[in-house]
């Protein structure tokens, strides 16, 4: 409930400062950049494979919405707005075509005992061993590879919802999905990142 | 300790296809006791479950990353040149 009428106090200001803007009032859109610069730069550079291709999609993006704010309706958030805008940004510096064509299966074959059907006795907990200092910076790496091979539309779920933290309803807005496909590539795109996380930690010597 | 793997309650598969919707407090009551039901009876499947859930944390925490100063100055740099410019 809270965070509702944090998201009402959010999109009340931010339909304010987008109305300033179309009067040409120049501090309100600095005032939009300060609020969403960030949360798009995450963007880009989860999407993106360096901080300057990332700047690159973001300076395209805030452009785009600068010149094209007249345009903005207001039927869906500003934010949501922004974020597809960002997106289609980053698809253009990706270059990307076929980004809907891509999916990755469940990929949770091997958790299961294909006698039995149940869950591997072996799977093991390794939440714990995670926490160990030497190994975070290696795991910050292999993240980000295995964020990496994730296809873009997956990259892109996880990164709104698991990063910035947004709704399924808010994400499947912005990517023009359903909030059932949105919840099944999501659900995909962790399993992914969980197994990859798994077999690394596996494969290393306690 | 029950069965997990009786005929009753979800199984270790329908149990992992719920994973995402569990740990977003997506899951009608009903579905989420029998989940925690099969999770308690289950040791692989709630070993499983808390290497999904560190994950999710693990991944935030790598990638939440503020936008350098740098960059920030690089942007509004660019913006005001093209506004002015435009």
């Amino acid at each position: 409930m809270a965070s509702q009428e944090a998201n009402q106090l959010t999109g009340d200001r931010d339909a304010a400062l987008v109305e300033r803007t179309r009067r040409g009032d120049s501090s309100a859109f600095d005032e939009l950049m300060e609020r969403y610069e960030g949360k798009v730069y995450r963007l880009a550079l989860g999407m993106m494979k360096n901080r300057d291709d990332a700047l690159d999609a973001v300076q395209d993006a805030f452009l785009s919405v600068f010149r094209k704010i007249d345009t903005f309706k207001g039927e869906s958030a500003f934010s949501t707005w922004l974020y597809r805008i960002a997106l289609n940004s980053v698809y253009m510096k990706l270059r990307s075509k076929s980004r809907h064509d891509k999916t990755i299966p469940l990929d949770d074959e091997e958790a299961f005992d294909p006698v039995t059907g149940h869950a591997r006795a072996a799977i093991r907990d390794w939440s714990e061993r995670a926490d160990d200092a030497v190994l975070r910076q290696e795991l910050s790496g292999v993240i980000r590879e295995a964020v990496a091979a994730l296809p873009e539309e997956y990259r892109a779920i996880f990164t709104l919802r698991d990063v910035e933290e947004l709704s399924n309803q808010e994400v499947a807005e912005i990517l023009g999905l359903t909030v059932a496909a949105t919840k099944t590539r999501l659900h995909r795109a962790r399993m992914f990142l969980r197994n990859r996380l798994s077999r690394h930690l596996q494969g290393i010597p306690r | 300790m029950s069965d997990p793997h009786g005929p009753a309650g979800p199984g270790c598969r329908e149990v992992f296809e719920l994973l995402s919707d569990y740990v977003d407090g997506e899951l009608s009551p009903e579905t989420r006791e029998a989940l925690e039901g099969h999770l308690g009876a289950c040791p692989p499947c709630e070993r499983f479950l808390k290497t999904f859930q560190k994950t999710r944390a693990l991944c935030r925490e790598s990638l939440l990353e503020e936008m350098p100063d740098e960059l920030r100055t690089r942007l509004r740099s660019f913006l005001k040149d093209r506004i002015r410019g435009k």
